[in-house]
């Protein structure tokens, strides 16, 4: 029992924090430069999917810390006080039967939207995706995830 | 044991957010690499939306997932706010796990 969550764990840490590493290299290029190392250390804590992706699509400079700041707070708070709602309340729903599942990739659909409106993030977002389908049934879980990274490289060529 | 892990853990995640964020991301970079780099977004996020869709652990997995993103991915392309996309998907997968 007690191999099995730290398995899930382990899991867990490579899916959830290393590609945190690669959207930091993504969210500095708009906010790294600003401010304190202090204040960098701080904005570090609120780099995830969900910040990155609202993020990035902002136009302006003004706009995208308004936008990093805002969701990061936001996610926080909300995930937070859910996390706790749920230990309290948790075991008496089952996620599924309300299709609480599909709530994280339905959120996510709608935050990479605006990216597909490039044609280099349509192109780099649905490479990802068939990288991460073509190497799920093979590699650990989060390892897929990772390797969409390589998508990237279509932006190599100039627009 | 359990909170040796857990602020281990934390810990981890926190530093490998620092290594992207300050270590790494705070120089100039070249332009084809700026241009990389703006794309990973794109191509994570949709990464992240078929692995939620299809897959449960390392099997693929067609399911009322499926509908449900599927629907999604409609309310979204509507420009239907977050909230509306994100029920709308939770909802049909639900309907879609009821009726079957």
């Amino acid at each position: 029992m007690r191999l099995v969550l730290a398995s899930r764990n382990d899991h867990k840490l490579r899916e959830l924090a290393a590609r945190n590493t690669v959207y930091g290299l993504t969210m500095a290029q708009y906010l790294g430069n600003v401010g304190s190392l202090g204040r960098r250390l701080v904005d570090s804590q609120l780099v995830i999917d969900e910040t990155t992706a609202i993020t990035a699509a902002q136009a302006t400079p003004r706009l995208r810390s308004a936008a990093f700041w805002l969701t990061g707070a936001t996610l926080f708070v909300c995930w937070n006080a859910a996390t706790l709602l749920g230990a309290v309340v948790g075991s008496n729903i089952d996620p599924q039967t309300y299709g609480l599942d599909v709530a994280f990739p339905a959120g996510y659909v709608a935050m990479v939207a605006p990216h597909f409106r490039e044609p280099a993030g349509r192109l780099a977002g649905v490479l990802g995706g068939v990288i991460c389908l073509a190497l799920t049934p093979f590699t650990p879980v989060g390892v897929p995830i990772l390797c969409a990274s390589a998508a990237v490289l279509v932006g190599v060529r100039r627009r | 044991m359990t909170w040796t892990l857990v602020l281990l853990l934390a810990a981890g995640a926190y530093g490998l957010k620092v290594l992207g964020f300050v270590a790494i991301g705070g120089r100039r970079l070249p332009p084809v690499v700026e241009r990389c780099l703006a794309l990973i977004p794109a191509a994570l996020i949709t990464a992240l939306i078929v692995k939620d869709t299809f897959s449960t652990g390392q099997e693929l997995v067609l399911d009322e997932r499926a509908l449900g993103v599927g629907a999604a991915v409609i309310a979204a392309w509507c420009k239907a706010p977050l909230i509306v996309v994100i029920v709308v998907g939770a909802t049909v997968t639900a309907v879609a796990r009821a009726v079957g």
